[in-house]
């Protein structure tokens, strides 16, 4: 049998075959840990901050039901403060990779990270 | 008949059955609308392989555009996507092939993965943004190696019926 396949030029599986689901696999999670270079914060759909997130800081901004406090930090952001009731954005820490978000729904407040190929930038 | 009218009668025939099998595939309810099981890719890997490079991509390009007329799509943005799909998943499998490390499977599925990133680059610069891309593009990458899989196992089994049939080495 083996013979039989070897003359025909074709077999159904070569050792060379496992890199393809390798390379695929690799590409799938590796482009997840990019990070990302600024932050982009949303209150109430409106685009109120775009800053670096190279620089530390803190944020305060103006949501539906109080003032939400972000931080900054060595490359990273979180959800300092928020008045919301269940403070799942608190509970979330920081986000530092590209197309991440932090959403607070009760203070429509949304932190998104966006990098160098955001669409938004290259259309400004 | 001579060697070439053979050669030219097979393409013919697996254009036509190819471009049938994409229509009827579009006719099939999915679960996510871009996955597909493309099983007119097993008669593209068929004639590559069988016919030769210049075959497969006639194979490629006939069943796009057949596929397209049955399904009332010619010429519509859904052609431009499944041309570029096509044309680039052949030439990805035309160049694994011709290294001979990789067999049916892994071409397969090389084919199938190439498929659904080029389509889904292509949507993400037409209609959609780069964030689509990202999601669009892995979630292409998952369908296409398990659908490539599959269509691998029904490639193989096609590729050695024809060689029963013919003793393997007609066309070549």
């Amino acid at each position: 049998m083996f013979k039989m396949l070897k003359k025909s030029g074709f077999r159904l599986i070569k050792p060379a075959d496992i890199i393809i689901p390798i390379i695929s696999l690799f590409l799938i999670f590796s482009h997840h840990s990019e990070k990302g270079t600024t932050i982009h914060v949303y209150s109430n759909g409106k685009e109120v901050f775009v800053m670096p997130l190279s620089m530390d800081t803190i944020i305060e901004v103006q949501g539906k039901i109080g003032k939400s406090i972000i931080q900054i930090k060595e490359g990273k952001v979180r959800m300092l403060h928020s008045p919301c009731p269940l403070k799942l954005c608190e509970k979330q820490g920081f986000i530092s990779t590209r197309g991440n978000e932090i959403i607070c729904v009760p203070n429509r407040i949304v932190i998104r990270i966006g990098g160098r190929r955001d669409i938004d930038e290259i259309t400004e | 008949m001579t060697k070439s009218q053979s050669k030219f009668a097979t393409t013919v025939i697996l254009i036509i059955i190819s471009g049938f099998l994409y229509g009827v595939e579009t006719f099939i309810p999915r679960p996510v609308p871009f996955i597909r099981l493309g099983l007119g890719n097993v008669l593209v890997l068929f004639a590559l392989i069988n016919l030769g490079t210049k075959e497969g991509f006639q194979v490629g390009i006939g069943k796009s555009i057949v596929g397209a007329l049955l399904t009332g799509s010619f010429l519509s943005p859904s052609l431009i996507l499944s041309l570029a799909g096509t044309i680039s998943s052949i030439t990805i499998m035309w160049a694994l092939y011709t290294t001979g490390f990789f067999g049916i499977i892994g071409l397969s599925m090389a084919g199938a993965i190439t498929n659904g990133v080029v389509q889904a680059i292509v949507v993400s610069c037409l209609f959609a943004g780069t964030y689509a891309f990202a999601y669009v593009g892995r979630i292409m990458t998952m369908s296409g190696m398990i659908t490539g899989c599959i269509t691998g196992f029904i490639t193989y089994g096609l590729l050695k019926f024809a060689e029963r049939r013919s003793g393997g080495t007609e066309h070549k």
